[in-house]
């Protein structure tokens, strides 16, 4: 099951890319189930103000951010870095565009098109240009009109760069009714994905999910947000449970090491791919960090969440199979317990 | 050069540059559309009026599908001669649902208490064959309202009062499925108040050497596949037409249009491949597009290509149980479908003028 071979490789990517931004998307969606759209709005517009200050810093030391052109052209190339698809359109009526066609960045992204979007608020959608954006416009003077967003049930995301007036603000929402010019379609979405965008949208989307967990904690605390966290772990796991034994070339959980080993491989998809030891009537996963990289927090509530989410998955694969989290003798360790014959089934 | 195409039914998709479309493919394609389209109208809903309202249409939702199919249906899969309430219904449950495309277990533990699991990826967002983070939005109330439209009445339909659900797993509260048991309670319920909810309990596991043979395992693979795709074609209309009863036709409609357009721009590209179309360039791409769709849902279509504007007549087959709630829902689709098209360009578009029941004429520019 070790991602040696090229072959695996390009199977494993995309699976990776998928399972990471349906995680990222859950967590939006139970932020907003548990806590309401204005604090979804809240935590997005945290996460990405902090990610754009450090993304546009050095555009921002380099002095080039002068003018319409040059601000949508560094949104352009930072966030085709991060694997979105974008495009650029200069009208030449002093507006310079930036276009996002669908397949939505959320739910369940690029690789997996999906109707999630249709759920998340419209505030939760804005607060991303609102952090991006209007931060880039108001640093070089200019405005942003955002025009077109997917959680309005418009079919992309659009607004155009322009000079500022007198009396205007950094950003603004007016909805256009009618499709934003140069419009081009994500020809490269689904299967098309290259193996290059592949990488860039794994690491946006695990920074993402990182910074997203801290911004919960910040704002909902570290018990709201753990369960928030836990509830979307467990949808992803839940919906996807045979879509992870087809991506990962397993055909069953004939027994706890098969469980531990899924819970690990899911874990080497977000970046860190701990031990599993087998004990016979049960396998154990040994986190060093005593973090666990499928809900990044600091706190060992999320440990625990993540155990509860795995709990919520194994009957599927074996009815009386469960897990359980073993606090590690030394400080900052931390294991997974997986076993059978949980109480009170089977 | 004008051209004209006549497509019957499914037997052949279109004219697609692959020209194999087959019944199988042509199932798979509508019941994918379906099923996503059901999700954002459901999402949709949610994001507009909220949890209680998307999960009080979904119980009235699903009580309309049960009055106009669970006594056809039992007759249909040979239940009805089957004297054993909890196991007719359970039985009911597992066929019908099997049948429409949803992983199920059935656990027969003792004659009066026999389980019915709906296993993941959910029936909702974005459909068993294509999981989806969706339903991390929908709160408990959705996961009881199917039970409680349904479920809680087959007691009162069977002219069993002591019939009951027991809901024991609700999937969007955390737990592996939807689930739970029928039974006899000692006690009478009123229509409607068949539902027991209690947590906690997991019954037995699932065992193949006892799980009922599906009648329909040994169906035509092209019925089974044609079955499964009316299954997702009826569920959404059954929403749709709760909702106009709900909200009004015109809320109904902006919010059908909403729904078809989020899904339409995630969809488009992925149908226009499947159905060998390398993109939409031309008002012709778009009507072929169109029809390939209308014809894998099983319409009869009759497209005239010509060097300018594109015509299709369209025979639907959508509402055939229940007639159409009005026009304002065909406008709506239709004009989700203009707003897609122009993915592909802004002189893309295509509008329809509903001739007779049934009876579309689609122009596409």
């Amino acid at each position: 099951m070790t991602s040696s071979s090229a072959g695996e490789e390009a199977k494993a990517l995309p699976a990776a890319v998928v399972f990471a931004t349906s995680l990222n998307t859950a967590l939006v969606l139970a932020t907003v189930r548990l806590l309401g759209s204005q604090e979804a709005a809240s935590c997005e517009y945290a996460v990405h103000e902090a990610l754009w200050r450090e993304q546009l810093g050095p555009y921002r030391a380099s002095g080039r951010l002068t003018g319409p052109l040059e601000c949508a052209g560094a949104h352009l190339l930072i966030e085709r870095e991060a694997g979105m698809s974008v495009s650029l359109f200069d009208s030449h009526d002093e507006k310079v565009w930036l276009l996002y066609p669908p397949p939505y960045r959320l739910g369940d992204g690029p690789l997996a098109p999906g109707t999630g979007v249709a759920a998340i608020p419209g505030e939760v959608g804005h607060a991303y240009f609102r952090a991006r954006h209007a931060a880039t416009a108001a640093y070089a003077g200019i405005r942003f009109v955002q025009t077109h967003d997917m959680t309005e049930g418009d079919i992309c995301d659009a607004g155009y760069f322009m000079a500022l007036s007198p009396s205007s603000e950094s950003y603004a929402w007016e909805h256009g009714t009618e499709p934003p010019p140069g419009l081009v379609l994500d020809r490269t979405a689904g299967e098309q994905v290259s193996a290059a965008r592949c990488g860039a949208l794994l690491m946006a989307n695990r920074t993402e999910l990182h910074r997203r967990i801290g911004a919960l904690c910040e704002r909902a605390g570290t018990a709201s947000a753990a369960l928030i966290a836990e509830h979307a772990l467990a949808t992803v796991l839940v919906g996807r449970y045979q879509w992870l034994l087809d991506r990962l070339d397993m055909t069953g959980l004939s027994s706890p090491l098969y469980a531990a080993q899924l819970y690990a491989e899911s874990c080497g998809w977000m970046g860190d791919r701990p031990a599993v030891m087998d004990h016979g009537d049960h396998a154990l996963v040994r986190h060093d960090s005593a973090v666990t990289p499928l809900l990044p927090g600091s706190s060992e509530r999320f440990l625990q969440a993540a155990a509860n989410a795995w709990a919520a998955v194994l009957p599927l694969y074996r009815f009386e199979a469960g897990v359980s989290l073993d606090l590690g003798s030394s400080p900052g360790t931390a294991s997974l317990r997986f076993f059978d014959r949980q109480p009170g089934r089977g | 050069m004008n051209l004209t195409i006549t497509l019957k039914k499914s037997s052949m998709a279109v004219w697609t540059n692959k020209m194999t479309s087959t019944t199988e493919q042509d199932c798979e394609l509508s019941y994918r559309y379906w099923t996503h389209a059901c999700s954002s109208l459901v999402f949709s809903v949610l994001r507009c009026h909220g949890q209680d309202f998307v999960a009080d249409m979904e119980r009235l939702s699903v009580r309309r599908h049960q009055q106009a199919h669970f006594l056809p249906g039992l007759a249909k899969l040979g239940l009805d001669q089957e004297t054993n309430d909890v196991r007719r219904c359970a039985l009911y449950h597992f066929f019908s649902n099997s049948l429409g495309g949803l992983p199920m277990h059935y656990v027969e533990e003792r004659p009066d208490k026999i389980w019915i699991r709906y296993l993941a990826p959910f029936w909702m967002g974005d459909s068993p064959l294509h999981p989806s983070s969706g339903p991390a939005i929908l709160g408990p109330a959705f996961g009881r309202a199917p039970f409680l439209g349904w479920h809680a009445f087959n007691g009162a339909f069977l002219g069993n009062p002591k019939l009951v659900f027991v809901h024991t797993q609700n999937l969007v509260e955390g737990e592996p499925w939807d689930g739970g048991y029928f039974t006899i309670d000692t006690e009478d319920h009123a229509p409607g108040e068949g539902y027991l909810r209690r947590p906690g309990e997991w019954g037995p596991p699932p065992d193949p050497a006892t799980t009922p043979a599906l009648p329909h395992a040994s169906w035509p693979s092209e019925r089974r596949l044609k079955a499964r795709r009316t299954f997702a074609i009826e569920f959404m209309l059954s929403r749709i037409r709760t909702l106009c009863d709900l909200v009004g036709l015109a809320e109904a409609a902006r919010l059908t249009e909403r729904a078809f357009t989020i899904c339409l721009a995630q969809l488009l590209p992925s149908i226009c491949a499947e159905l060998g179309l390398a993109g939409i360039v031309s008002a012709a791409d778009g009507a072929r597009c169109y029809a390939g769709l209308a014809a894998a849902n099983g319409s009869n279509v009759d497209h005239t290509e010509t060097t300018g504007a594109q015509r299709l007549v369209e025979y639907t087959r959508l509402w055939r149980t229940e007639p159409s709630p009005g026009e304002e829902i065909e406008q709506a689709i239709a004009h989700a479908w203009s707003a897609a098209l122009k993915l592909y360009g802004s002189e893309r578009s295509c509008s329809l003028t509903v001739q007779g029941k049934d009876d579309y004429l689609w122009s596409f520019a």
